[in-house]
């Protein structure tokens, strides 16, 4: 039986803030696994997602870089980063080039900082999706993402960002970037099975001399659908990936607690007002001089 | 290639993709496999990651193949023999070969002729006048029944391996550095990964491709790359090998089928003039053991000449007529890429047929081409695209009105609209499924070529009596349902071959024979196509060895073996060096494991295991080369700095100068300082996919190379854009300025390298310069295969374009 | 007997008394809609969720001319005096109608004035968060969730003055309305609310 797309959160909805537990419990929970020290920067999964998805092709100059565009777009879901960096004496050169595109966050804050009712969807499998219908286009899921990935389109005035090819999944098959990518750098799996591997090359990373190796599942957003196994695991910010991403920055837990202060303030604003009104009175003036 | 052939007997990627997993060290050097064979890369990094091999680069540049390899090594452009060559001495050096291997698999203790020598960059034999080397001295001493004398003890000075070991003392790693430009610390770093093979428990891969081929010295670095797995024990091995990878989906398929000039299908000799008969040619071409007990499998060239003839002139080949011999144009000289546009540039050639190329921008300084091609009367191109070569004319200036050509454009298919089958590096040969409708009014090459066929026929007929060389036209065999246009499964089975009395199709060239009673049309792929079906197109997935053989997945040439040599995987005794990695194995009475080299009940101790040399065995020393039994540093016609070697040899001094070509070198004196080189990437194959949006969008435009320090020398910007120029031509692109290409220190000098990538011409969706502007008219001493990869350039900042 | 009537607020300041007022109500509608899943149906008064996002934004521009226009008018008149501290001293007898220890106001009480200048620093947070909110593309991730938190508390504090000021208007004190509706009040308003203003009280 192909998977049920069984919701798990709605934007601007209860469930945002408590979950909807899984009617089928045990159903898969999906995870990609980019192994970085895997990847040969062939672009051919920015390409596959364009072409599954239908985005529409962007006309591109080359800016000093193999990289083909200088951000991501909402016709450009998956970026190809590069980046040359030296690591302490000059011998040491690494390319690093990384897949950049939504992380899936299991909480994830462009869902959590959207306004509009069922405009992001997570699905218990794991995977996040914007909802173009129901998006009135703030862009707050912009300002919400710790990873700098949903983008505007000034045309049709939504948000658009990777949908892990869901028409894919819910039809048993993985994503198209995990499927054309030559050297399996991108894995696709059970997100348990692909921890698992990520540890197996892990441990062969320190056996390669990158004792620094480590995943990139970071606590701070729950953990995310799409993992990272990074060589230089301490150089994090070399690879756009920022060390503590939080699905609920400072100012948006200020805001949500402020939000609920402040529908009893108003509240407690009118009631006063009535109070005030039965307890006083109107103040009429003295027509009659 | 013609280094394997000079080496091992057979021209071909020794291994196959997928065993490339099996190896404990890769070395990619002269490729890019990460940018241009992805697809087959992922087997190295499953070496890497699954078997826990040693994945190194050696390369001009840091790569992307670099970027996911465990040591790099920046070399400069055109010092390869230099860095194998200390490969080489290192391991002789410290006992590093692998003894056993090299005495039992090699010509190692083959006794050489006492007047071969080498001096001051010179072989024995060197003809200044004919600019060649008489080979005579480079032979063998033979005793009284013709046979090659041996010293097993490898300790007599005229055995090959004393020869081999004395030639290569002098690439020490301190010259190695000075004529690379690498530290010997590095270079020494690398030697050991390299070199930690040579032993029976360890097997190494070298990956290479047009990096290497590329050069007046190609076929020679081919060959050192050749002597160190022979003398690392890496050859007939899983997870060995000299592989050499192609690259389109089906350039070995072109190589196999004759695309070389001086080639039958099969690599069969094409004839010459002075074979006036059948037999001579036969006798020319047919080799004879060099060691008493020798397969010696060129000994069968007659049953595949044979069949290849009655496969194409059928009922008309006979014992009587030679077969049709005397059809056969004799090559007189040599139809390479570089000579056929010399002789258009005479006025001998005045049409061209270009079809499945992009002809203006596959070559060599295209300043120089553009002006043979002005010479041609008509060309026509065959292609679905319409190339830069179909518009050669309107070059960016050039004057149309001065270009008096008349060029013709057939659309055609592209394969993706097309059956038929592709054979990759590893000689897998897969047959393939149509995949989407051609647009219509496109025709598929195979009509293209049969109406001409058709026509040619027609006018000779109307030619009567008069006609000249009628009759091979006339008696070619056409015998297809559709003649107009033949399905690619009649010429899949007619390649194959059937018995010529039964009409059954054969399983394999051991059935050919010389009586004309088969046909062939290619001998290696006989058993692709037999009575039980396209074995091309079998998907079977088992893989009872584990090594990744899948003998039931499509066919492999020859004889659906997936290793070549595989006789040499195992020992004296037939064990395997390692249990854990067989290739084939004797059990006592057979052969198990991979399809065996020789008979598989023919018991170890008797035949050598290279089965298509003369000898037996390998070649660490081989007379096959025009250019020298081993190899030798030569600088690139346009250097940086001097032969630190031998000065007054810079260069390979069998170079074939063509007319002029000296005068649009950089001269002394010239401002050329900086070494250039020209590569792909992945987002572009070649020139065809500036015509595909998505993939334009990936790699949108031209550019150049520039390391930081000379960029910020030329106050080139990132990003910017910088103009490159040599004698002959200049390009300007965005520059890219890049850590990943450091300064060198060659000879005491420091040199800079600027990198170029090849895929841009003025027509497709994004146009830019065509790289081959740059490059000089000069190619390999062996295949002429043009010098792509090392010349001079000088570099500027160029002003934004104002478009 | 007609008793004749005194004019209040010019036709101009009613009309940017108007539109200051109805682009506020209509922002804070849409303003609560996307703070509050369970008002989002209030975007329906403006076209739904995507015509509401875009809308909210225009009619702030309105609204902040209206402020910038309304501050012009009326900030002569705004500045607090000596008598005003005193008023604000007295503010629970205002409350609690206990006229006679309030000390007399101009023609705007204390409170007024002060309702002006924190509206005229809230506009300011308002426009100066809402630009941000308005073009995310331009500003970093933390610069926009500040804005968010700092434009919902402005939302806030305008929606609390909004519900006093209305309630303040309308039921609290009859009479008053009419002042921002015909332009006009009645001379017994007058004096009950602005004696100084009426000069049926003078400055002690």
């Amino acid at each position: 039986m192909p998977d049920t797309l069984a919701i798990k959160r709605i934007s601007a909805s209860p469930s945002a803030l408590i979950p909807l537990a899984s009617l089928r419990s045990g159903g898969p929970v999906y995870s990609k696994l980019v192994d970085i020290s895997k990847c040969i920067g062939c672009k051919g999964c920015e390409v596959a997602c364009k072409e599954w998805n239908d985005l529409k092709v962007e006309q591109t100059t080359n800016f000093g870089s193999f990289q083909s565009h200088k951000d991501l777009s909402s016709n450009t879901w998956l970026l190809m980063r590069f980046n040359e960096v030296e690591l302490g004496d000059g011998d040491d050169l690494t390319w690093m080039i990384k897949k950049d595109a939504c992380l899936h966050c299991e909480e994830p804050g462009c869902l959590f900082a959207c306004p509009a009712p069922g405009a992001i969807v997570q699905y218990q499998n794991g995977i996040v999706d914007f909802n173009q219908d129901n998006c009135i286009g703030c862009q707050y899921c912009v300002s919400g993402c710790p990873f700098d990935i949903p983008r505007y389109d000034k045309e049709t005035k939504t948000v658009a960002k990777c949908n892990m090819c869901i028409d894919r999944v819910e039809a048993g098959l993985e994503p198209a970037c995990v499927k054309t990518c030559p050297t399996n750098a991108i894995e696709w799996g059970i997100k348990e099975d692909m921890l698992a591997l990520a540890d197996k090359k892990i441990d062969r990373l320190r056996e390669r001399g990158y004792e620094h190796a480590a995943v990139y599942n970071p606590g701070g957003v729950g953990g995310t659908h799409m993992m990272y196994v990074v060589p230089h695991g301490d150089r994090l910010e070399d690879y756009r990936l920022p060390a503590h991403p939080t699905a609920s920055p400072g100012q948006l837990r200020g805001l949500n607690v402020l939000q609920r202060v402040g529908s009893y303030l108003l509240g407690f604003g009118v009631i006063s007002a009535l109070v005030h009104f039965l307890a006083v009175g109107p103040e009429r003036p003295e027509e009659s001089v | 290639m013609a280094s394997l052939a000079a080496t091992f007997g057979r021209g071909a990627m020794t291994n196959h993709w997928k065993d490339i997993k099996n190896a404990d060290v890769v070395l990619v050097m002269g490729a890019n496999p990460a940018e241009n064979h992805p697809c087959g890369f992922k087997w190295a990094l499953e070496a890497r990651d699954e078997n826990n091999a040693t994945l190194v680069t050696i390369d001009p540049r840091f790569t992307r193949t670099s970027a996911v390899a465990d040591k790099h090594m920046q070399i400069r452009p055109g010092s390869d023999i230099a860095v194998l060559g200390g490969l080489i001495r290192h391991m002789l050096a410290n006992d590093l070969y692998h003894a056993d291997y090299v005495r039992e698999h090699t010509n190692a203790s083959f006794l050489v002729s006492g007047d071969f020598g080498f001096e001051d960059g010179l072989f024995s034999g060197f003809d200044e006048a004919a600019s060649a080397y008489d080979k005579t001295s480079w032979s063998y001493q033979r005793d009284a029944a013709g046979f090659v004398r041996r010293d097993m003890t490898l300790q007599d000075p005229q055995c090959a391996f004393q020869l081999l070991k004395t030639h290569y003392e002098r690439y020490t790693p301190a010259m190695v550095a000075r004529i690379a430009g690498c530290t010997e610390e590095k270079f020494l770093e690398m030697a050991d990964i390299i070199c930690s093979t040579g032993r029976a428990d360890r097997v190494g891969t070298i990956m290479y491709a047009v990096g290497w081929t590329m050069h007046t010295v190609g076929s020679q670095i081919i060959r050192t790359a050749a002597i160190i797995q022979l003398l690392l024990g890496n050859i007939g091995r899983p997870g060995g090998g000299v592989n050499a990878l192609r690259g389109h989906a089906n350039v070995q398929g072109a190589t196999d089928h004759a695309i070389v000039a001086e080639m039958l299908p099969g690599y069969m000799k094409v004839p010459t003039p002075a074979q006036t008969t059948l037999r001579e040619y036969l006798d020319a071409s047919t080799p004879t053991p060099l060691v008493a007990d020798t397969v010696n499998y060129g000994g069968n060239s007659p049953k595949f000449f044979v069949s290849q003839m009655k496969a194409w002139f059928g009922d008309h080949a006979t014992a009587a007529n030679e077969f049709g011999y005397q059809y056969l144009a004799k090559q007189d000289g040599d139809a390479t890429w570089l000579s056929i546009w010399d002789k258009v540039r005479q006025g001998d050639i005045e049409g061209f047929i270009s079809l499945g190329f992009n002809s203006l921008l596959a070559g060599p300084d295209v300043p120089r081409l553009l002006e043979s091609m002005s010479k041609l009367k008509w060309k026509v191109v065959i292609d679905p695209f319409l190339l830069d070569s179909a518009e050669f004319w309107r070059v960016p200036g050039m004057n149309p009105a001065e270009v008096q050509t008349e060029v013709m454009y057939m659309p055609t298919t592209h394969w993706i609209e097309r059956d038929g089958s592709f054979t990759n590096s590893g000689r897998w040969v897969q047959w393939k499924e149509k995949a989407i409708d051609a647009p219509d009014g496109v025709r598929s090459d195979t009509y293209v070529l049969s109406e001409l066929f058709w026509r040619v026929k027609e006018l000779y007929l109307q030619d009567g009596e008069d006609a000249v060389y009628n009759e091979p036209i006339q008696n070619l065999t056409w015998d297809y349902l559709n003649p107009r246009e033949p399905t690619l499964t009649e010429l899949a089975k007619e390649i194959n071959g059937y018995d010529r009395a039964t009409g059954r199709l054969l399983s394999s060239f051991g059935e050919l024979r010389d009586d004309g009673g088969t046909s062939a049309g290619n001998w290696i792929y006989t058993g692709s196509y037999t009575e039980a079906g396209n074995m091309m197109a079998r998907r079977g997935t088992d893989d009872p060895t584990g090594l990744g053989m899948h003998h039931d997945w499509a066919f492999s040439w020859p004889l659906n073996r997936r290793v070549l040599y595989t006789r040499a995987s195992a020992d004296a005794e037939g064990r395997p060096w390692d249990s854990t990695r067989p290739g084939i194995a004797w059990n006592g009475s057979r052969w198990i494991g991979d399809v065996a080299d020789y008979g598989a009940t023919t018991p170890p101790g008797g035949p050598g295991a290279f089965i298509m040399t003369e000898e037996g065995v390998a070649r660490l020393f081989s007379n096959h080369l025009v250019d020298g039994p081993f190899s030798e540093h030569y600088e690139p016609v346009e250097s940086p700095t001097t032969n630190a070697l031998h000065e007054s040899v810079a260069v390979n001094p069998i170079l074939n100068w063509y007319d002029g070509v000296r005068e649009t070198l950089a001269a002394e004196g010239d401002d050329f300082p900086y070494a250039c080189t020209i590569y792909r990437v992945v987002e572009h194959e070649h020139f065809v996919t500036r015509n595909v949006p998505l993939l334009v969008e990936a790699m949108p435009d031209f550019f150049v190379e520039v390391p930081e320090g000379l960029a910020a020398l030329k106050g080139i910007e990132n990003g910017g854009r910088a103009r490159v120029w040599s004698k002959r031509g200049e390009v300007e692109g965005v520059a890219i300025v890049t850590k990943r290409i450091k300064p060198l220190l060659v000879n005491g000098q420091t040199v800079w390298t600027v990198g170029i990538p090849v895929h841009w011409g003025f027509v497709g969706i994004t146009q830019g310069s065509m790289a081959n502007l740059l490059t000089p008219y000069i190619g390999d001493a062996n295949t002429r295969c043009p010098e792509f990869k090392a010349f001079l350039v000088n570099i500027e900042r160029a002003e934004p374009r104002t478009t | 007997m007609v008793t004749p009537l005194i004019k209040r607020f010019s036709f101009v300041e009613r009309i940017v008394h108007w539109v200051v007022g109805i682009t506020f109500v209509a922002l804070l509608a849409t303003g609560l809609a996307f703070a509050y899943p369970s008002l989002f149906w209030l975007t329906m008064f403006l076209g739904g969720g995507p015509a509401a996002r875009v809308l909210h934004p225009q009619i702030g521009v309105l609204f902040g001319v209206g402020i910038l226009f309304m501050f012009g008018l009326w900030v002569r008149d705004m500045f607090l005096d000596r008598q005003d501290r005193a008023w604000l001293g007295a503010i629970k007898h205002y409350a609690t109608h206990d006229r006679d220890n309030v000390p007399p106001a101009g023609k705007y009480n204390a409170g007024q004035k002060l309702f002006f200048w924190v509206q005229s620093v809230l506009a300011i947070l308002f426009m100066v968060t809402g630009g941000l909110l308005w073009f995310p593309e331009s500003f970093g991730a933390t610069w926009l969730n500040t804005a968010r938190l700092l434009h919902y508390a402005s939302t806030l504090g305008g929606g609390l003055f909004l519900i006093v000021h209305v309630y303040l208007g309308t039921v609290a004190y009859p009479g008053t309305a009419r002042s921002m509706i015909e332009g006009t009040v009645t001379p017994a308003w007058a004096k009950l609310h602005h004696p100084r203003w009426t000069g049926d009280r003078v400055d002690r």
